[in-house]
Order: structure tokens, then sequence, then C-alpha cells
């Protein structure tokens, strides 16, 4: 028997005070018919309640202050995966019958998504029960319970996030204890300079390799970027890359290829820029690596002040 | 451009889910792919999981994995290949079948035609039409079997001597197209009579001499066997007994149930006749090819039956009409018969003297010595019943 979920002092589907529009009958028994909202036990005043705290959360999908439409309505609650996003809310609100569809509909596919990203059956259901234990609500922040399923928007389906959750966990764990890894041998991964070349380049001019390096590095555009920081950094094979962006394997390649002769054109557009002859630029481009100093992985991970605001845990 | 990593803050679950799942407005997408190109724990928790989520469903465009306990999978593919291979090799089998046989009938037909018949530098052969070789396709097997040496004889047997052995009759009635070899001196008598014209003149046929015909054959005949050695005769007399077998056999398998035997009457429906047994039944079916295009009723001919210059016909109605004079004037006969008359054909019973002898005329090892045999005609009706009625002249019918 599952411990009493998490129970929130105001009433669970109550319609906030700000959802000035209210939903039309005839939209919210259709509505309930496509969520199969029967089926989680929730009446039709709480799944009015649900709604109207859904479309309030975000206005509907319309900017701050925009009074919605019943259209703006209808079509805002058409582009959001309302049935999980129904029973999300009805589980996190207590709701048991919900939980009990919750639980046969996504604690297996819980179990071996956390097994898929662990690589461990042990981690994997570790993961998953200390992930099913926070979404009980048995965690608590500032004196009263949280259910991480009050954040979900809709907007991607519910395993999806749910993975996405396990994912962000064991990389945070990782992250967590890569820190406490003990430096047994600080030197393994020690990588010495790059011997004393015959006619060594003079410092004046790495420096402005330097420079049109990291110059060029910014000026690619993310996608650019991400294909580069993922299969030179994170050793990413096409295929991978490949399924994150969802297009084909040659897609990637070909934009990979086309990201490196960009870069390299800046960067001799830059040395060139520098006051470089053509044929110094070229031979610039030929200096060893290790002569650098510049931090590619730095660079690249360099990004610019999202809208983002969720904190890694640490 | 700030390069400052802005690694504290991170999109969050909900957004990382949906930019996997290609949910995300394209404004949205941009602002996370530019986080993940430079964020490495976010581009870790997309690659893990997308990687779970492959590992718990297989995308749409992967290829689905093959079943361990598939068999071959190379066989498994061919054996849809059978099907058409079966069918194709079913269709072989039946042209190959379909080819052999219009070519052995075609030897068997070469075996049981004098040797003129067969030549191919002859230029008054004619080829056999289609219609005629699927009637030769009849012939019995015993017709088939042919002695080697007669046929190595009739080879060998001189042209002249082919010439003489024929009667002027045979010649005349084939209007030279065609010469009947010295296989032939018993098949010569029935050609001797007008009928045998009709193959080329329909308009003049000669009233029959019987009495002259058969003396200018046994002449002949003599002259022939006088001309060949006795092997060369025996040769002779061995073709000439598949003909008539041919023949005779032919006509019996045409010879309906109900009508008399078949060694003994020949049966020959006008307009359907045989053109390698068209020297040996000249004599029984004179007008075969006189047939009316429209009768006195203004109808066409269902059916029509000829004896020399004696015609009868059934046109689409019923009627039967007589015609004395090859097709000249034609006589409705009153009718005799019940139901719808549908065919009319000619009985030939070959007889010396009025006793049917044909027997020992088909069959001269019998015993049946070289007595011409003249042919005497019945004309026989079939209604729309089955019934049959026989007549001699075709006016007066009597139910059979």
């Amino acid at each position: 028997m599952p411990p009493q979920p998490a129970q929130s002092a105001a009433p669970p589907f109550a319609a906030p005070p700000s959802a000035a529009a209210p939903i039309p009958a005839a939209l919210l028994e259709e509505l309930w018919r496509e969520c199969g909202a029967e089926a989680t036990g929730l009446s039709e005043a709480e799944f009015n309640g649900i709604l109207l705290k859904i479309g309030a959360a975000q206005n509907y999908g319309l900017t701050a202050g925009t009074v919605p439409s019943r259209q703006q309505q209808a079509a805002y609650f058409r582009s959001v995966r309302l049935p999980d996003l129904v029973l999300a809310q009805a589980c996190a609100a207590g709701n048991e019958r919900a939980w009990e569809r919750f639980l046969a509909l996504y604690q297996q596919p819980m179990v071996r998504a956390a097994i898929a990203i662990t690589g461990s059956d042990t981690l994997g259901r570790e993961l998953a029960g200390s992930l099913y234990a926070e979404l009980f609500g048995l965690t608590e922040r500032e004196g009263e319970r949280r259910c991480p399923l009050s954040s979900y928007k809709g907007r991607g389906s519910l395993a999806g996030w749910l993975r996405t959750i396990l994912a962000q966990r064991h990389v945070d764990h990782c992250r967590r204890s890569h820190r406490e890894l003990p430096l047994d041998d600080p030197l393994s991964s020690y990588d010495p300079p790059a011997p004393e070349p015959d006619c060594p380049q003079s410092l004046a001019e790495l420096t402005v390799l330097d420079k049109a390096l990291e110059n060029a590095l910014g000026e690619q555009d993310a996608e650019e970027r991400l294909l580069l920081a993922a299969y030179y950094m994170d050793g990413r094979t096409l295929l991978q890359i490949a399924r994150v962006l969802q297009v084909h394997e040659a897609t990637v390649s070909r934009k990979l290829h086309r990201a490196i002769d960009r870069l390299r054109k800046r960067v001799l557009k830059n040395l060139r820029d520098a006051g470089l002859s053509r044929r110094a630029a070229e031979e610039a481009l030929g200096a060893d690596p290790r002569d650098l100093n510049i931090n590619l992985k730095k660079l690249l991970q360099s990004s610019e002040p999202g809208p983002f605001q969720e904190k890694a845990a640490r | 451009m700030n390069q400052i990593p802005q690694l504290d803050f991170h999109p969050d679950a909900e957004a990382l889910s949906a930019f996997a799942e290609q949910a995300l407005p394209p404004a949205e997408r941009a602002q996370v792919l530019g986080h993940i190109g430079g964020c490495g724990r976010c581009r870790q928790i997309v690659y893990l999981a997308q990687e779970a989520a492959d590992e718990m469903e297989a995308p749409a465009w992967a290829p689905a994995p093959r079943p361990a306990t598939e068999p071959n999978r190379w066989f498994g593919s061919w054996r849809l290949v059978w099907v058409p291979a079966a069918g194709l090799a079913a269709l072989v089998a039946v042209a190959i079948t379909l080819h052999h046989r219009p070519a052995t009938q075609n030897a068997d037909i070469a075996k049981a035609t004098p040797q003129e018949f067969r030549a191919a530098d002859s230029p008054t052969v004619r080829p056999m039409p289609s219609t005629e070789k699927s009637r030769a396709a009849a012939l019995p097997v015993e017709t088939k079997q042919a002695p080697a040496p007669a046929r190595a004889e009739s080879y060998t047997a001189p042209a002249e001597t082919s010439a003489t052995a024929a009667p002027p009759g045979a010649t005349a009635a084939n209007g030279g197209n065609f010469r009947l070899s010295s296989a032939q001196p018993n098949i010569a008598p029935p050609l001797a009579g007008g009928s045998g014209q009709a193959f080329t003149s329909q308009a003049t046929p000669p009233e029959p001499n019987p009495e002259t015909a058969v003396a200018a054959w046994q002449q002949e005949q003599q002259r022939a066997v006088d001309g060949l050695s006795n092997r060369a005769q025996a040769a002779a007399k061995a073709t000439q007994m598949k003909m008539r077998s041919a023949a005779d056999h032919m006509v019996a398998s045409r010879a309906p149930s109900f009508g008399p035997t078949g060694a003994q009457i020949e049966a020959t429906p006008s307009g359907s006749f045989h053109r390698d047994a068209a020297p040996a039944m000249a004599g029984l079916t004179g007008d075969w090819k006189a047939q009316p295009a429209r009768l006195p009723s203004g109808l066409a001919p269902l059916s029509t039956a000829a004896a020399q210059h004696h015609m009868l016909a059934i046109d689409q109605a019923g009627t039967l009409f007589v015609s004395e004079d090859a097709g000249k004037g034609w006589v409705a006969v009153p009718r005799q018969w019940t139901g719808k008359a549908i065919q009319v054909r000619l009985w030939r019973t070959w007889s010396s003297n009025g006793a049917q002898q044909a027997q020992a005329v088909v069959n001269p090892e019998h015993g049946a010595g070289p007595v011409p045999p003249t042919p005497s005609a019945v004309f026989e009706m079939v209604n729309d019943a089955g019934l049959a009625w026989v007549s001699a002249d075709g006016k007066t019918w009597k139910q059979q």
C-alpha cells in the first residue's frame, strides 16, 4: 500500500482567482472524453479546476494580461498533452486513483529507463525508487511537500519528461560523485606539451592564432557548436547525434563537415585580418594544437545567458 | 557576445524533454539548442534520455529487429519465388507438350498420306488447314503405326508408276492438284465418281458411271500391279490399308451413336470434310463445297448434305429444302418429322449390289476380293430432340 500522497492545504482543484474566462461546457465535455478523466477518478468539477489551473499558469500560452477567448482556450488545450497533464496534476493533488493509473502506466517504464540510463540494474532501480519517492511528495521544501509532477506543463510526453528527470538525477549524481573521486594519479591524464619544433613559431603568431580561433568559434551558430562539441568533445557518434536532433545520420555528417570548413575559413579570415599573409595564415593552421593557449572546452561551453533559471543540483 | 560560461542555469526537464521530442516552438528550440551546444551537462542529459527512450521503444525509422527464431531469411525470401516459378514451369511444360503434339500428329498424318502429298517440292501441294490438322489428330493409334518398310517402298515407288496406278478419274477429280500414289489402287474406284470433280468444279458435276470407272480402275490396277515388285505391291497394300483404316476410324469417331455401325456406314456431315481423306471420300460426298448462301426461305443454311447432284439443306427456321440439280433449284420438303430439324447429313453404305459389303471393302484382309464397291447414299436428318429420320431421296422421310 503506497503511502498517502502529498496533499496541499488549499483545495486541490480550486480555480485560481486569476482565471477570468471559464471553460465552456461543450469544450469541457469534449476534453473530458479525450483525456479519459473518468479513469483517473476525477469529477467534472475537479477536472474543470485542473484545466483552469493549467490555463492560468501559462495564461493559455498568451502574453500576460491578455484575456483568452474560447477559441484560444481550446487551441491551447489541444496544443499540450492534456491527458498526461491532467494525470500529472491529479497525482500532484494526491488523487489515489490517479496514482494507481500512474503506477500502472509508468512504474515499469521508469525502472527500465533508469536501468538504461545508469547501465546498472541496481543503480537503475535505486534511481527509479528515489524519483518515485520524490514524485510521491515525500520531500519537503520550506515546510511544504513538493511534488515535481506539478512542474510538468504538458509540452512533451510525460514518459519523456520522466526519462529526462531520471537522466538529470543521474548526471547530477555523477557530477557530484566525480568531484569526490580521489586523485590517485594526478599525472595519469597529464598531456605533456609538444616538443620544441625545429623552427618554432613566434609567440606573437600563436597569440594571433589563439585569438582568431576564439573569435571563429564564437561566431558559430548554436547547431554547429552543438555538433562540434558532441562529436569532438563528447565523443558521440553520428548516429547518437542524429537521434537527438531527429535527422538522418548522413545529415549530421554533412553538417559537421560544413561546420569544420566554415570554421577553417573563419580562422583564416581572422588570421589575415590580423595582418598575416595567406601563406602565413595557412602555415599557422598547421601549428601543434598543444602549443595553443586556448581552452576549446571552455570556448565551446560558453553560452549566452539564456532564460533558463533552473540551477543544477549540487 | 558574452562568453562567460553559464553553467549554473539550465533548461528544466520539461524543456529538454520537449526539445528531444521536437515539441518546442522554433524560438525556444533555438534557445535550448544554443544552450546544450555549450553545456555538457544538458547534452549528457539529452543523450541519456534519448538512449533510454531507444531502449524502451524502438524508433519508427529504425529497422525492426530480426526474430532470433527466424529460419534462414535468404531461403525464406525465396519461398515466394516458388509460386511463379512453378507456374512458369507448368506453362513451359504445356507449351512443350503442345509443341510436340502437332509435330507427332503431322508425322502420323504424313505416314498415312501418299508420298505425293508430302512432297515439299510439289507446287500443287497445299498446306493443311488448322481445322484439318485438328481432325487429323483424331486418327487412331494403329493409323500412326504405319510400317516403316511400306513407307520406304512408297518413297522408292517410281513417279510414273504412281501416275499410271491411279485411275483416270482420280487425276481428273483433283484437277491436277494431287496425284495418287501407287499405294492407292483400291481407293481409286470411289474417286471415279463425279464427286471427285467437285474438288475443282462444282458447276457441272458429271453423271456417275460406275461400270466404266470400275473397268478402268481394274485395268489400271492390273498395270500398276504388274509394274511393281512384289515387295512394293505389299507396301502399297499396307499403305492402302492404313489409309483406309484412317479414313474409317475418322468417320467412325464422328459417327453418331444412333446411326448405323461406323465400320459399314460412313457419315460425312456436309461442310466438314477432311482434305486428306478427300480422295478416299470424294465419291461419298458429292458437292461438299456447294453450300447455298441463301435458301428460298431467305435464310442461311443451318446444315447441308450433298450426294453428287442431290443436295439437302436446312435453313435456320428448320425448313428442309432439297435440290436435285446441285443447288441450282431448291424445293421445300413437306414436314414429315417432329420438332425442329437442325441437322442433315449423308450416310453412305458401301455395297456392290444392294447388299452391304462395306466391311469387305474396308478390310480386304478378311477375304474380300477386289470387288469394286458402289456407294449408296442415305440422308439422315436430326431434329432438336435428337430423333433421326432417314431418307434415300431427301423427300420421303422415315423415322429411324
